[in-house]
């Protein structure tokens, strides 16, 4: 970071650059350097994660969790549009025995219909020493089985995709709330200066519906918004200078920016705000470099790239992407990982309708667009991370808005369905080759050990170290919790 | 205060159907008592005496009161901030633009009685005024001119009301009409175009079009208007009390839902389309702005139409069974034209005349209000009548008897078929906006206080109740508010009085190392604070800089242009998005497009207020992606070289001269030696490092550089504080 200071044409020598970083910075950091200090235990641990309001001038600067965390990342894969779970990983055999056969079954809100019960086109079969069940959807990540930890009795509150995706995200079904990933950006703080604390990518096919709500810091300041990254292209919005201009001419305009600034400091003590920006200049300079060598694989094996899928996989549906964009950012996600990074969010499926996991139309079709696109990536992100000792520390989760209904919509379609489905987590201190809670015997409802998804993200929070009862932020005349105001319980049973 | 302790174990009911077989949670009823009323800010407002300014500082009754405070803690105030930041720091506030160097120095030359003061009338005359604190307003009322969600549609004519807003600050409207506008603007007898635009106010907030649950929809619609109401006007936050009795102030549930009775009646925004999804209702969320002209108009053109198609249908059966291919095509030619005229006819007849989004109620007879039951719409308690909040008032409202008098406009809304209303907001309007309620006129000067000091008098500027500050000067903050109400509500008095305070001018420096000691949160206002510009004063500066902003005012607003890799964040890349001439792009920020799942990064990262939900405060982050957003966005490009362009035209070739207008021209100031020494040096070594990039040995490195200067000028530290 600051240890290697590029020299520049500016008179100024790296020296005072380097001592004026130990006084302020604020980088996606906040208080950058100081942060640098604090993880190599310099100084002592004030900070607690649930003292409110945080200081805007270092909002990222790093915080000691409420307790030892299990998880310092956490690799949250999106599938948006709601994925199947009967299709996937929750085998019904029942379901698959009574096929075709019509049944009274709530289908939206309160109203229950007359629907025709949709066995699984897919084949399902026992795999790795735990025996858990997966479809022949995810040929490579069935490899993987005894890595994944199951949910299988989620619940959430809403059958459309607007409402659902802002509270799979934020909590809550009313938008202008903060995401789990600015939760854990204002509990943790960054552990990287010159990266932000919380990382999103999107699909290459477009955004999911209702877009920036989902990454929104809601009342928190924005320093807490998810930044996203880009794998192909400008890494980070603005990164680069539009205009015609050399590295060492912004070292240059940089250097003399923060000459410029420091007089003007000199002349008005006490504002420790002014510092923190001159630095920030500074960590947005050391950004430059920084995040498109995060993002630059080509310093990765062939194997790595092979093993994501990036390489040497093609697409076999006509509208599938194959595994190559999606793997690219997995494999991004784990050099973020490896660079501190506490929160990455992915999202499949971009857009609408087949462009994601939304298979009102047929549900096969769908899985053989998009699951081609993560299996291999994620088998490969998952032995990657294994590899090299990181998946101890990482938290994969895996899931989409909702699932999909136990009947057919049209003829071989799913409708929506936050009433039961399914989420799997990997690594950071969850069991592995594991599953928790049960739908019912036709995987429409959950039925046994059933959990709100306030309860998986209070699990999430509990397994990076955080309270969900104690991380608390005051707005309105309340202190917020990313759970709300009802009663939510750390699934238990899924920690290792 | 009781508190129970199984209010803590309650669920909210937002979160769905699950809790629809619970039953009501039994205990005791909550009672307001006189106790509860003796906290301090439910109480009357008493003009304080002004105490003696025995001292030659106190210029202003302001100072005076700040004094005291200061003298008992042995305190002195700060002596008053140099002309030049004075002048620069008076623009900002009041019309959010820093002044041109002319006027810089017009000022720092006018030694003549008064120069200041007439500065302050002279801004708070101008247009911009109303721009600048009209945005504080649209931060508090959660403005947005779209629902969010998933399709996250515009809010047809939701900018006549931000409009509305500036207008009225402009003209210097009384604060109480301000209110009774918002609140009522289409039950006063003096009902007008802008009156009724006012009520926008209750369309403003996020609204979901595919509900998960419709009953519970509605009820989250009056939640927004009753939360919105109560912190805007009031500084109270009640939502605790939709579900259980308030756990911090004295609101018992019931109040709640007298509180939302009056409400009862305002129809919601949409209406069904399908078995899930809801569009807007024309009907019931929009008004007419029509004159008795256009209505003439409109009922003759009905009237034709209406003929017409008693014609065409004539026609069409006088065809009979046609034989002859010709006769057959004019037949259907007539079956089409028939057609499309009952499509029109069918148009909702608001879309014919020039319309409002505005509050309508469905008729004068609202529904019974019932308090629920845990808060779950299915769960009804015992019915409640429209109340005030207990512990603010004991008498019941009257609910005046509407439309006695009518006046033209309201004759209009009749002929259309508008509606009449319940007179129960009305009621609520006159409550809140008069000079008996304790927190109307409180709330409103601390928000004053709040934008020139940066912080109010009450930290927490739409928290007023137990869980928000208690102010640090009481005495002050209840003078302020009785001199609001004494001047008839007028608020550029009062930006008056504040700003030709001597505590206003004081510098920010903190250089008084007692003050720094004693009070190093400055509350007791030893010093001005020291401030960094909010996101639209810094994109509007950089567009005054280089001369190219544009102060045309009003109408739908500005889509400034946004990259590619932006757009590819929604769902459906550019949905909703417009695109703006490059003249129009630079217009001042308070008119560009606020839409809810997509917003412009360079006003997001620069802390703008979240369109979702209510904000008394900004904050002021400082993080890397301001820096680069600042260095290197294609707006920064492009105004970084249209100030370059500016300064070449300006001073000429001349490095000297134009490093003497950049600085001018950006921080209204000579540079000094010492700056010019290190620009100068900037402009040789951006020189020999850029003629690499030539092409073709165009010769313009010297150009690049002072591009490259100007884009550094406008990321100062000195260009986004103020002071």
């Amino acid at each position: 970071m600051f240890r290697n200071i590029e020299p520049g044409l500016h008179p100024d020598c790296p020296g005072s650059r380097r001592e004026f970083l130990w006084q302020f910075g604020a980088g996606f950091g906040g208080l950058a350097l100081t942060s640098l200090l604090d993880r190599d235990g310099f100084f002592t641990r004030h900070g607690f994660a649930a003292e409110t309001p945080r200081d805007t001038i270092s909002p990222l600067s790093s915080r000691v969790p409420h307790f030892a965390p299990k998880a310092k990342h956490v690799i949250f894969l999106f599938m948006y549009g709601g994925p199947p779970s009967m299709d996937t990983w929750d085998y019904k055999p029942e379901l698959q025995k009574h096929g075709g056969q019509e049944i009274d079954i709530e289908t939206r809100r309160r109203k229950v219909t007359r629907g025709k019960l949709f066995a699984s086109p897919r084949k399902f079969q026992q795999y790795g020493q735990a025996g858990l069940w997966g479809s022949d959807a995810f040929p490579h990540l069935n490899q993987r089985l005894d890595e994944l930890c199951f949910v299988k009795s989620l619940y959430a509150d809403t059958f459309a995709h607007g409402s659902g995706m802002i509270q799979m995200n934020t909590g809550q079904v009313t938008q202008g709330y903060p995401a789990l990933g600015s939760w854990v950006g204002y509990g943790l703080g960054s552990e990287n200066e010159n990266l932000p604390a919380f990382v999103v990518m999107v699909d290459p096919r477009g955004g999911p519906i209702a877009g920036a709500a989902n990454w929104s810091n809601g009342f928190m300041p924005a320093a807490y918004q998810g930044t996203h990254l880009r794998s192909k292209g400008e890494p980070i919005l603005d990164l680069a200078p539009k205009g015609k201009t050399t590295r060492r001419a912004e070292r240059d305009l940089i250097d003399t920016l923060a000459e410029l600034n420091r007089q003007h400091m000199q002349e008005r003590p006490g504002y420790s705000e002014l510092g923190a920006r001159i630095a920030s200049y500074e960590l947005a300079f050391q950004l430059q470099t920084a995040a498109p060598e995060a993002l630059d694989l080509s310093q990765e094996t062939a194997r790595t790239l092979d093993l994501y899928g990036i390489t040497g996989h093609k697409a076999k549906h006509a509208l599938s992407l194959g595994p190559e964009p999606f793997g690219r950012q997995c494999l991004i996600a784990r050099r973020l990982v490896e660079r501190g990074v506490r929160f990455i969010q992915i999202y499949s499926g971009g857009g609408h309708s087949n462009g994601n996991w939304d298979a009102h139309g047929d549900v096969d079709n769908n899985l053989n667009i998009h699951a081609p696109e993560v299996d291999r990536p994620i088998y490969g992100l998952l032995t990657d991370l294994k590899e090299r000792g990181l998946l101890d520390e990482t938290l994969i989760v895996w899931g989409g808005e909702f699932g999909r209904q136990a009947v057919s919509q049209g003829s071989v379609g799913r409708d929506h369905n936050p009433l039961g489905f399914l989420y799997w987590l990997a690594g950071g201190g969850v069991k592995a080759g594991f599953s928790h809670g049960e739908t019912d015997p036709l995987g429409h409802e959950a039925a046994v050990d059933r959990h709100h998804i306030r309860d998986l993200h209070a699990t999430i929070l509990h397994l990076m170290g955080l309270d969900h009862e104690k991380l608390t932020y005051f707005y309105g005349g309340l202190e917020h919790k990313l759970t709300g105001v009802q009663e939510a319980n750390v699934i238990h049973d899924v920690i290792a | 205060m009781k508190i129970k302790a199984f209010i803590a174990a309650l669920p909210l009911v937002c979160l769905g159907s699950n809790l629809r077989l619970e039953t009501a949670a039994g205990g005791e009823a909550f009672e307001v008592t006189d106790e509860h009323r003796s906290f301090w800010s439910f109480q009357p407002i008493e003009r304080p005496q002004v105490p003696d300014a025995d001292d030659g500082w106190a210029r202003q009754p302001v100072d005076a009161f700040v004094l005291r405070k200061l003298k008992a803690a042995g305190l002195a105030p700060s002596s008053s901030a140099k002309k030049r930041e004075l002048i620069r720091r008076l623009y900002f506030d009041v019309i959010g633009l820093p002044p041109g160097s002319e006027e810089v120095d017009a000022f720092v030359a006018d030694e003549s009685p008064g120069a200041y003061e007439r500065r302050v009338d002279d801004l708070l005359a101008r247009p911009q005024y109303g721009e600048r604190w009209g945005r504080h307003w649209l931060d508090i009322v959660r403005y947005a001119q779209t629902n969010g969600y998933e399709r996250d549609d515009e809010k047809p004519n939701a900018w006549r009301y931000r409009d509305y807003v500036i207008q009225s600050l402009n003209e210097d409207k009384p604060y109480d009409r301000f209110v009774l506008e918002q609140l009522a603007g289409d039950e006063l007898a003096d009902v007008t175009h802008d009156s009724i635009v006012a009520t926008g106010f209750y369309r403003l907030g996020a609204w979901d079009d595919e509900p998960d649950d419709k009953v519970l929809a509605v009820w989250e619609e009056l939640d927004d208007i009753v939360q919105t109401t109560a912190e805007t006007f009031l500084g109270l936050t009640i939502g605790c009390a939709r579900c259980h009795e308030h756990k911090f102030d004295p609101i018992p549930q019931e109040d709640y839902y007298r509180l939302l009775a009056f409400f009862r009646n305002v129809t919601p925004y949409g209406k069904d389309q399908s078995a899930t999804h809801w569009e807007l209702n024309p009907d019931a969320a929009l008004t007419p702005l029509a004159t008795p002209r256009d209505v003439v108009e409109f009922e003759e053109r009905k009237a034709r139409m209406l003929e017409n198609r008693e014609k065409l249908k004539k026609r069409i059966a006088d065809f009979g069974d046609p034989k002859e291919n010709a006769e057959r095509e004019k037949k259907e030619g007539l079956k089409n034209e028939l057609k499309q005229l009952e499509k029109e006819l069918k148009v909702p007849h608001v879309y014919a005349f020039d319309y409002a989004l505005s509050v309508r109620e469905a008729g004068p007879t609202p529904p019974q209000t019932h308090v629920l039951i845990r808060g779950s719409p299915l769960a009804f308690g015992q019915e409640v009548q429209p109340g005030f909040l207990g512990v603010l008032e004991k008498s019941a409202p009257e609910i005046p008897q509407l439309h006695g008098e009518v006046n033209t406009f309201r004759t209009v809304l009749d002929r259309l078929g508008v509606e009449k209303t319940s007179g129960r907001r009305l009621a609520l309007a006159r409550w809140i906006a008069s000079k008996d309620n304790p927190l109307t006129a409180r709330v409103l000067v601390n928000r004053l206080w709040h934008h020139h000091f940066g912080r109010g008098l009450v930290p927490t500027p739409s928290d007023f109740g137990h869980t928000g500050k208690k102010p640090s000067h009481p005495e002050l903050l209840d003078w302020l508010a009785a001199e609001l109400i004494d001047g008839d509500w007028r608020i550029k008095r009062m930006h008056r009085h504040i700003l030709t305070s001597n505590t206003y001018r004081q510098a920010s420096r903190a250089t008084d190392a007692k003050g720094r000691e004693v009070d190093p949160t400055n509350s007791l206002l030893w010093r001005q604070n020291f401030r960094r510009l909010d996101a639209e004063a810094i994109r509007d500066s950089i567009l005054a800089t280089n001369g190219r902003l544009n102060l045309k005012g009003g109408g739908r607003g500005v889509f400034p242009r946004l990259a590619p890799e932006v757009l590819a964040t929604q769902s459906v890349p550019g949905k909703g998005w417009g695109s703006s001439s490059a003249e129009e792009q630079a217009r001042r920020s308070v008119y560009i497009f606020i839409k809810r799942t997509l917003t412009v990064p360079l006003m997001d990262c620069l802390d703008q207020a979240t369109p979702d939900k209510r904000q008394p405060a900004r904050s002021a982050t400082t993080v890397a992606p301001q820096a680069l957003t600042l260095l290197n966005s294609s707006f920064m490009e492009e105004n970084a070289t249209a100030f370059a362009d500016r300064v070449l035209r300006e001073a000429g070739g001349d490095r000297g001269k134009q490093i003497d207008l950049a600085f001018r021209l950006s921080l209204g100031r000579r540079a000094l030696e010492a700056e010019e020494r290190i620009a100068l040096g900037f402009f040789e070594r951006q020189e020999v490092e850029l003629v690499s990039l030539e092409e073709n040995n165009a010769g313009d490195s010297d150009r690049l550089a002072l591009i490259a200067l100007c884009r550094m000028l406008l990321n100062l530290n000195e260009f986004v504080y103020i002071d």
